[in-house]
């Protein structure tokens, strides 16, 4: 048997710098898919992973990413977690007609015909969110996030199905990034006494505010219950760092969730923990980056050639077994179909799924159709388990 | 600007966003208009009085970071690059001439300046005229104060009184409205016209 191909693939995450942990995970996912790939008799070629670590400064993806196709004749790139980043990677991918494969949930209203989105879209995670955190808690809400682009857009978007559904946004405030005085949020909300919050705070600002609302024991005034706490970011590291009953409770939308009871998901956690130690977790980020090389290798193996036309051709041919279920890329707008989710924080750190959509949902990521398709999911008994009871309410 | 050859030379650009591979080929594009740069992040000096320009960033932008409430005082031009509803309601709000889309290539950036500069003008030449409309606005009352006056003064018709106003107005060659406010505000001067009136025996023209 003749030597396999080699094909470079380039890999940049930030694993220094202002979000290296989410970077590390991420590496570790796409890391373990190459592994996979390389090790599968079913495929004739190799992925060689060229990995750069640009230390979270903007400028220095656009470098790496030059240097990797100009140098290393890679035509796919995996990597980058912030907008701005891939931002600063979108220009080059054009300019030399390669491929990035983002691997991360973003704002949307962007889309690049050389960038295979595979993280969600707002209409696979925050419209979801939306839906069920009116439908089963209440109608008026309380913004808190970070002051920067995703929580801005986040929160512009909750309004918009609040104020649908005649529910009120009772504030929105933000706090600069890596803020931790959030004394004034706390005191807002005992006053404010919403039916939810949504938290778009991102990193120590989430910890110290979640940590602070456990303390404070905040309760509804409808049903006495604690005010349950919303978000699109909180992942199972996360809940690590914030630790103890200050973890627990928090409804998180997300396509992924380590918890996931299926057979493949259990495999790919087990595969993760065993090449990178047992006290890892995997994240949505992490499965994303996972399911980005498996679909790069499928094109490749469906094209019998790794060029950027040859990939972009075969890659909406596809469909992949991912950890969540199956996805594929829509042809309209290379973004993935994927399956939202509904989980709620538990105590061990993990998160219990309470709703999911039936099948994988297409992505929208200019929410075109916002208003015209109703979003439903299968919703789990296990509201109780949240912690919080749904309050019934007439419907206008 | 609209029939000779769109010419920048010499003027200066303020370039309100963080230095990176867009400001550099802004700045390049600039100089070959030999228009010279001055880029700033964060935003600091606020006094746009020496600059004729200003460029800012739309991604990263906030209220306040202008010196100026309103209509911008020199032409404004956005660099956009993420284009979610919110950064775009918000760089609509700072009322800007001319968008360019990042990154910023070797296109774009003549066009954004002719662009800007034309809006620029025809705003403000749009702006005088609404000020001039407003004020002759204000000044209905008082026409029609005026018009009463003289039609009881003399006996005659509105359309007569009108008439006998327009004239006046366009032999002291200003508006209809402000030919008023000077007779409104000297009990002499509409005495005197009047009394000529009279003397020539007619209202009519």
């Amino acid at each position: 048997m003749g030597q396999k191909q080699k094909i470079p693939v380039g890999v940049i995450f930030s694993t220094t710098g202002p979000y290296a942990e989410v970077s590390e995970a991420m590496l570790c996912g796409t890391l373990l898919a190459i592994a996979e790939v390389n090790a599968s008799s079913a495929l004739d070629f190799e992925l060689v992973a060229h990995v750069r670590n640009p230390a979270g400064r903007t400028q220095a993806y656009e470098d790496v990413a030059r240097d990797l196709i100009i140098n290393h004749r890679v035509s796919h790139i995996v990597g980058c977690y912030t907008s701005s980043s891939r931002k600063a990677v979108i220009p080059v991918v054009e300019k030399y007609d390669a491929i990035l494969w983002y691997p991360s949930h973003y704002e949307g209203f962007e889309g690049s015909s050389n960038v295979i989105y595979l993280g969600a879209s707002p209409n696979q995670h925050i419209v979801p969110l939306a839906h069920y955190m009116t439908k089963n808690f209440g109608r008026n809400v309380y913004l808190c996030g970070s002051d920067y682009i995703w929580p801005w857009e986040s929160n512009r978007v909750m309004r918009e199905i609040v104020t649908d559904v005649q529910g009120s946004v009772l504030a929105e405030r933000y706090v600069a990034v890596g803020c931790v005085d959030i004394v004034g949020l706390i005191e807002e909300i005992r006053d404010l006494k919403p039916d939810f919050i949504f938290n778009t705070l991102i990193g120590e600002s989430s910890y110290a505010f979640l940590r602070a609302f456990h303390a404070a024991g905040l309760r509804r005034a409808s049903d006495g219950r604690e005010i349950p706490v919303a978000s699109c970011t909180l992942s199972e590291a996360e809940l690590k760092l914030i630790g103890g009953m200050a973890a627990a409770g928090h409804i998180v939308s997300s396509v992924y969730f380590q918890s996931i009871d299926t057979e493949r998901n259990r495999q790919f956690v087990e595969l993760f923990r065993k090449k990178f130690g047992r006290e890892k977790v995997t994240s949505a980020d992490a499965e994303a980056c996972y399911n980005s090389v498996h679909m790069l290798a499928l094109a490749i193996s469906q094209a019998q050639s790794e060029t950027t036309n040859s990939v972009l051709d075969a890659v909406t041919h596809i469909s992949f077994d991912a950890p969540q279920g199956k996805v594929l890329i829509d042809e309209d707008n290379n973004h993935c179909y994927l399956t939202p989710r509904i989980g709620v924080s538990m105590p061990d750190a993990s998160f219990k799924v309470i709703a999911a959509a039936p099948h994988p949902c297409k992505p929208d990521p200019f929410l075109a159709s916002l208003k015209s398709s109703p979003f439903l999911m299968d919703e789990q008994k296990s509201d109780i388990e949240a912690g919080v009871k749904p309050r019934l309410r007439v419907v206008r | 600007m609209t029939s000779s050859i769109p010419n920048f030379s010499n003027m200066s650009a303020l370039v309100i966003h963080r230095h990176d591979a867009n400001v550099e080929a802004l700045v390049g594009q600039l100089r070959r208009l030999n228009i010279s740069a001055i880029c700033q992040w964060p935003p600091r000096n606020k006094d746009v009085a020496a600059t004729d320009m200003v460029f800012f960033d739309t991604d990263n932008g906030f209220d306040g970071m202008f010196g100026w409430a309103g209509v911008p005082p020199v032409p404004l031009i956005a660099m956009v690059g993420s284009e979610t509803p919110g950064r775009l309601e918000w760089a609509i709000n700072q009322k800007p001439n001319a968008y360019m889309t990042k990154p910023v290539g070797s296109k774009g950036v003549f066009l954004a300046l002719v662009t800007a500069f034309n809006a620029f003008q025809a705003d403000a030449r749009l702006h005088s005229d609404l000020r001039a409309l407003e004020d002759r606005l204000r000044l209905r009352p008082m026409v029609v104060k005026i018009i009463f006056g003289i039609m009881k003064s003399m006996n005659i018709d509105d359309d007569a009184a009108f008439r006998i106003l327009r004239s006046e107005s366009m032999q002291r060659q200003i508006s209809i409205e402000e030919c008023c406010r000077e007779l409104a505000c000297s009990a002499d001067a509409q005495q005197k016209l009047i009394s000529s009136l009279r003397s020539q025996g007619s209202g009519s023209m």
